[in-house]
């Protein structure tokens, strides 16, 4: 799996040199989670550019409220419930209707799947199955989709995601577990059989 | 013979398994119902199959300059605090002179009634606007999707 500039999994906040505090370090923060983050917020709201607009405010409020923030712990499963309970503002906030429209612009607006330089036949098929396995995960309910995006993407280990969603990690694995039994229905019902 | 453990008390202990987060207890549990149980070995084959699926899927990122205006966006609003602050400080204290005038002025009853019906007129609008939000934020909870997940 590759994630763009994204820092291993796990790792503790940047507190800068000399252990500064998060305002001073925040740029540094900013660019090494802005990926992270963009790609956790398409996957919620499953549009770019709101995801955009979603990860700039999460930035803001985590920057407003770094004086909060224990900086032995890390910095992606805070920062994450910011993000996250912005994304269901947002989600609530829509006035489209809410399961079919917004399915069918989760399933148009992922992430740009790049072309590989494997040879165009090879290339195209990848990247064709790249996107039904993406239509497949979009197709989830949001709880869904954001275990799967922490665990399969992100490489978050239980106790990170348990930070970053408030459920024990006794759940995060049976939701786990859950998502994906329902993932594999939804790759099966797009002709990606396992 | 060996028993083996139930399919059921074992099945949301496999994602653990796959993802190597089990304690080492649950772990051999897990590996001797396995190698017994062909359904569940074929679960987690399953599942290691997903991770190799969802590895596939590559991620761009935004061009540069996208980012570039959004940091510069993000790092001006950071600034702002400061200027929130003052203009926060400011303005209690001019609520409290135009209280404080006002106050005067209602005593000095020739022009007390024009400044009270203007009182009344704001403090009508903050009712009215108050109830307002509030009957929308009622009905949105009521018809809320997502109440029941936990922030």
């Amino acid at each position: 799996m590759a994630v763009s500039s994204s820092p291993p999994p796990g790792t503790p906040l940047d507190t800068a040199q000399g252990g500064q505090s998060v305002q001073s370090g925040f740029e540094s923060v900013y660019r090494r989670y802005r990926s992270r983050a963009f790609h956790s917020a398409c996957a919620l709201v499953g549009d770019r550019e709101e995801a955009m607009e979603l990860v700039h405010e999460a930035f803001l409020r985590a920057y407003q409220a770094s004086d909060r923030f224990d900086p032995r712990r890390e910095f992606y499963p805070w920062f994450h419930r910011i993000l996250r309970n912005l994304c269901l503002n947002r989600l609530r906030s829509r006035k489209r209707n809410p399961v079919k429209e917004s399915l069918d612009r989760r399933e148009e607006q992922g992430p740009s799947i790049p072309s590989r330089d494997l040879g165009p036949l090879l290339a195209a098929d990848l990247e064709e199955r790249g996107r039904r396995v993406w239509q497949a995960i979009m197709s989830l309910s949001m709880e869904d989709r954001e275990i799967i995006m922490l665990r399969e993407f992100h490489g978050l280990r239980y106790r990170a995601i348990s930070d970053s969603t408030g459920c024990p990690v006794g759940t995060v694995m049976s939701r786990l577990h859950a998502a994906r039994k329902r993932l594999r229905a939804a790759l099966e019902k797009r002709g990606i059989s396992l | 013979m060996i028993d083996v453990e139930p399919c059921e008390s074992l099945e949301v202990l496999l994602s653990g398994f796959v993802d190597g987060e089990l304690s080492g207890v649950d772990r051999e549990r897990v590996r001797q119902h396995l190698d017994e149980c062909h359904r569940c070995a074929l679960k987690v084959i399953a599942m290691n199959e997903i991770k190799r699926e969802t590895a596939h899927i590559q991620f761009q990122d935004p061009p540069p300059e996208q980012w570039n205006e959004h940091s510069k966006g993000l790092f001006e609003a950071t600034g702002r605090g400061v200027a929130w602050i003052l203009y926060l400080v400011g303005g209690v204290l001019y609520l409290v002179l135009v209280a404080s005038a006002l106050w005067g002025a209602i005593v000095d009853r020739e022009a007390g009634w024009k400044l009270a019906l203007a009182g009344l007129l704001i403090l009508a609008g903050t009712v009215s606007l108050f109830v307002a939000v509030l009957s929308q934020r009622l009905k949105a909870r009521r018809t809320d999707r997502y109440r029941d997940i936990v922030r």
